[in-house]
């Protein structure tokens, strides 16, 4: 008869462990269920807790299967049948649904607490930030409490005093051998290829640029990097261009980046690392998954990683699509260190505009070149013509027409670094300079407490690069003369009088900045968060063996299984230990322990105590043994009976006496060991 | 005694097997993710694992256990096996689930430094002295991915007596001791009472005068005409059958004989008991049976 048999049924208090735990381990997939699953578990909840209180009956089997076929049709309902990891998610919860509805027996408990864990582990995919993390706790906690409650018999008084005192010590003994298990367990790459890819749709860069790209971007304040520089270095705000994408192909309405043009050298490319220090940014950045290749690059990058390689155009690329946070160091070479060239197909490509459209502008351009001595002589009057001309730094530009350039440049005049960074080019390609649109990141915002700079989606900007003979590729920002504030301060500042700066946020950075105290909140926990990014959440292959090889002086995965089976043996003696160590029987009180002297004494007169025995019986049976003068111990008996059924108030007293009598038997019968010791043999002589 | 290591036996459940499963899934989700709190995640879940092992463990250590005397019995009947759990001071010992093997269990907790006494059933198909074999003491306490368990001896100095089989008595008429004197066989209900006397220690309960004790008269036994002087001896020649149903043949009419207020003696082929009535009479006729042809000191067969 195993015990799962013997308690059928969950008992009562385990069902508000088990339905909280549950009901919290699905809010960190608050971002990507769709809204009929709140509905859906909330009345799962609600079913269950009627059914505990008996006010609803346990569903039969007819109401079982319009669950299944309601909750089922609620997937396909909220995600058409996609296959993604979303869905698959969301799969699994109504499979949790169904089963805290249908849960009853204590078997069922504990699938349900398992589901949730794993519930609750599927969460971290979506959410990470330190917060997360603590409320992962709690829900750990919650569930392991829920595990305790169920061994708990409904009677049990203090039960959930008990299963939470359990829980909360279980958690707390467990951090050490968690710790070495999370430091010293292999990090092995990928098993398989995941096909179950999050489908959510993530703001950030697209490879391509339309009109109207970049400006959704400005609306979100996600967060795309956060990095740190190496030894102080704290390059100026306008310094802070993050390349991540060179679009050097224009078909009159789109920009995009050539992939057959593209020559990628892998790490390790064999060229040496720049000695100079200056002009050489070193910097490490934690990045934001993408689903795509590219990383961020700081002036000309170069790949000091496996698995990152650079690209012709300057910029670092992943092997892989970034599906994870990725941490990777990164280097920055200003220009002069860079060697450029500039082939004859390269530059036909980067001259290249579609054969039509846009007329006025290039009767425009004629103009301008025929009235220009240099190409820089040429590039400083398109910059003036944005100067002065009136243009404005606007998230709400006016739709542009069919041949949206001249639209841009000669009407509106309105527009943000998309328009600008795009007409540019245009119009340097025009005048036959190789130009190309650089997309990424400006500037970013200094934690002064951590030194470190957080890069968010509306810190996306557009910019152009063109082509000087004899000098090289070079960056013309446009945007930088329309709006200098956008550039100095961030978009922020630069939509001062516009007021669409994250305007359909209810509450964001932005707004948060403005009340001092709470703005220090946000950068306290910002920092918190980067270290927690950076210490915690980027624990990966490479930073273990560093680790490793810092603290142990031991680098390969054999040393480092080695270590681990050492650390699991510790493990286990330690166990061991503590359960073989057997301490002395301690008896309660002190009159328990003069009790058991006597019974020592008692029992080297050759009168044991015998199990479930009464002392008066023993003492009696003593008496017996010792004949004569043995009075004092029906005397202790009484005495003893005396404290048994003592008033309440009186019990100190009579215990403090029973005490004294004990030792004084216990005396009196040392002496009756001593003398039949020692004077026995002489009686006989 | 007091369960310390040695006894203690810990495996894990299915329910355990299953949650090593679990942490093995999250393992992999982690890998495959390459997500750091998934893996934090799961060492902790597997840390607590660990833990849980110890708890429950020490769920039994250092969990003391006694029995005092149970009631004496017959065969076939349900003894409640007084036990006592006490815990030491600092320690508790939640959901135990005590049980002797076939029979029902119970399930109790006993917090710090408290004890308690409760009994178990036992239901007993051996004559002798109780032994009730060994006592399962188990737990899953707290998570229930371990199972400790440990098995408890414990002895009795209960007496287990036949079972008392209701049968007709025989008396073999012939050398004078196989008859029944004084008395017919058929004596049922109401017999002349003959008047009150002073109770006398060993005097039956059945004839103790209530009446007169409530008007507080003192202890009174009544006496009957026809139970005077009848007397008997209950063979075990006249019973019939093996060893074990001429024990309980014998046990039914020492019971019965008890009743009717007789004069019995048992004899029995190495032993006998005089004719005598009185309780403690009955107590050493029925020892006499339930240890026959055991060993007297253990109460198990020779």
């Amino acid at each position: 008869m195993t015990l799962s048999a013997r308690q059928q049924q969950i008992p009562r208090p385990a069902l508000f462990w088990l339905l909280s735990g549950g009901a919290l381990s699905l809010l960190p997939h608050y971002s990507h269920l769709p809204l009929i699953f709140w509905l859906m578990a909330g009345a799962a909840v609600l079913w269950r807790w009627q059914m505990h209180l008996g006010r609803l009956p346990y569903p039969g089997k007819i109401t079982k299967l319009i669950a299944v076929v309601a909750v089922a049709g609620g997937v396909y309902a909220g995600f058409s049948g996609q296959y993604s990891l979303e869905s698959a998610v969301a799969f699994f919860v109504a499979t949790c649904l169904l089963k805290v509805l249908e849960m009853r027996t204590q078997r069922d408990g504990y699938i349900v607490v398992f589901l949730c864990f794993f519930l609750a582990g599927t969460g971290f995919l979506f959410e990470q930030e330190v917060l997360w993390g603590l409320y992962g706790l709690v829900v750990i906690w919650l569930l392991t409490a829920a595990l305790v409650s169920l061994h708990l018999a409904s009677r049990e008084t203090g039960g959930a005093w008990i299963a939470s005192r359990y829980a909360f010590g279980l958690l707390a003994t467990a951090i050490p051998v968690m710790l070495v298990f999370y430091l010293l367990f292999p990090r092995l790459a990928p098993l398989w290829s995941i096909n179950l890819q999050s489908e959510q749709a993530r703001t950030g860069l697209t490879d391509q640029m339309a009109p109207g790209d970049i400006a959704s971007l400005s609306r979100s304040d996600e967060l795309a990097f956060r990095a740190t520089f190496d030894s102080e270095q704290k390059p100026a705000r306008d310094q802070l261009y993050w390349r991540a994408l060179v679009l050097d192909r224009y078909d009159g309405r789109t920009w995009r980046f050539s992939k057959q043009d593209r020559k990628v050298s892998w790490f390790p490319s064999g060229e040496t690392l720049p000695t100079a220090t200056t002009g050489v940014l070193r910097y490490e950045i934690i990045q934001e998954a993408t689903s795509n290749h590219w990383l961020y690059t700081l002036r000309y990058g170069m790949a000091l990683e496996p698995g990152i390689g650079v690209t012709s155009t300057g910029v670092l690329v992943n092997r892989t699509p970034v599906y994870q946070r990725k941490r990777y160091q990164g280097l920055g070479l200003s220009r002069e260190l860079v060697s450029h060239r500039l082939d004859f197909q390269q530059r036909q490509h980067n001259l290249d505009v579609p054969g039509r459209g846009n007329p006025r502008t290039r009767q425009w351009l004629a103009g301008l070149v025929a009235n220009s001595d240099t190409s820089m002589d040429l590039v400083n009057k398109l910059i003036d013509y944005f100067r002065t001309q009136g243009f404005r730094y606007t998230l709400k530009p006016p739709a542009l027409g069919n041949n949206d350039i001249d639209a841009f440049l000669f009407d509106t005049r309105l527009g943000f670094c998309a328009h600008y960074a795009g007409a540019f080019v245009y119009a340097a390609r025009l005048a036959g300079i190789p130009a190309r649109v650089v997309v990424g990141y400006q500037g970013g915002e200094w934690n002064d407490a951590e030194n470190y700079l957080t890069v968010r989606q509306y810190d996306a900007h557009a910019w152009a690069e063109i082509w000087l003979d004899g000098t090289g590729w070079i960056r013309i920002d446009p945007t930088a003369v329309v709006s200098p504030e956008r550039i100095q301060f961030g978009l922020e500042q630069a939509l001062k009088e516009e007021g669409s700066f994250l305007e359909n946020k209810l509450l964001s950075p932005g707004q948060i900045r403005q009340i001092p105290w709470l703005n220090r909140l946000r950068m306290e926990l910002e920092s918190v968060n980067y270290l927690w990014h950076r210490w915690v959440l980027s624990y990966d292959n490479k930073r273990q063996k560093s680790l490793l090889s810092n603290v142990l002086q031991r680098a390969d995965y054999q040393q480092l299984l080695i270590w681990l089976v050492a650390a699991i043996v510790l493990v286990f003696l330690v166990i061991a230990v503590m359960i073989s160590w057997q301490r002395p029987v301690k008896i309660a009180s002190p009159v328990g322990l003069a009790w058991q002297r006597l019974v020592d004494v008692g029992e080297q007169l050759g009168v044991a105590f015998q199990m479930g025995e009464s002392q008066t019986h023993y003492l009696t049976r003593l008496g017996l043994t010792l004949g004569d003068d043995s009075d004092y111990l029906s005397a202790l008996a009484q005495t003893m009976e005396q404290q048994l059924y003592a008033a309440g108030g009186q019990q100190a007293e009579v215990e403090k006496q029973l005490l004294k009598a004990l030792r004084q038997s216990r005396k009196r019968l040392l002496r009756q060991v001593w003398r039949r010791r020692y004077q026995r043999p002489s009686v006989r002589t | 005694m007091v369960l310390g290591h040695r006894s203690i036996f810990i495996v894990p459940t299915r329910i355990g097997l299953l949650y090593l499963a679990l942490v093995v899934l999250l393992l992999v989700t982690a890998i495959n993710y390459q997500n750091s709190l998934i893996y934090g995640m799961t060492f902790w879940l597997f840390s607590i694992g660990l833990s849980a092992m110890y708890l429950t463990f020490r769920n039994l250590k250092g969990l003391s256990i006694s029995s005092r005397e149970a009631i004496n019995g017959h065969v076939g009947q349900v003894f409640d096996i007084p036990l006592r759990l006490a815990a030491m001071p600092r320690r508790e010992h939640l959901s135990l689930w005590l049980q002797y093997p076939d029979n029902p269990g119970q399930q109790l907790s006993i917090h710090r430094g408290e004890s308690d006494t409760f009994p178990l059933s036992y239901r007993c198909h051996q004559r002798g002295y109780l032994s009730p074999g060994r006592l399962l003491l188990e737990s899953r306490f707290p998570l229930g991915l371990f199972r400790a368990w440990s098995w408890i001896k414990l002895d009795f100095s209960t007496l287990v007596y036949p079972y008392p089989e209701k049968s007709p008595f025989v008396f073999r008429s012939g050398d004078g001791d196989g008859e029944l004197l004084g008395a017919t066989l058929e004596v049922r209900g109401e017999q002349d009472f003959r008047g009150l006397r002073q109770y006398q220690p060993g005097d039956s309960m059945r004839q103790i005068a209530w009446k007169q004790l409530a008007r507080g008269k003192g202890l009174m036994t009544k006496d009957f005409d026809s139970d005077e002087g009848a007397s008997c001896w209950l063979d075990w020649a006249n019973a019939s059958g093996d060893l074990e149903p001429r024990l309980s043949q014998l046990c039914g009419w020492v019971l019965e004989a008890h009743q009717l207020g007789w004069q019995y003696g048992l004899r029995l082929p190495t032993q006998e008991l005089a004719p005598a009535h009185s309780e403690v009479h009955l107590g050493a006729c029925l020892k006499m049976l339930a240890l026959f042809r055991l060993d007297e000191a253990t109460g198990t067969r020779r």
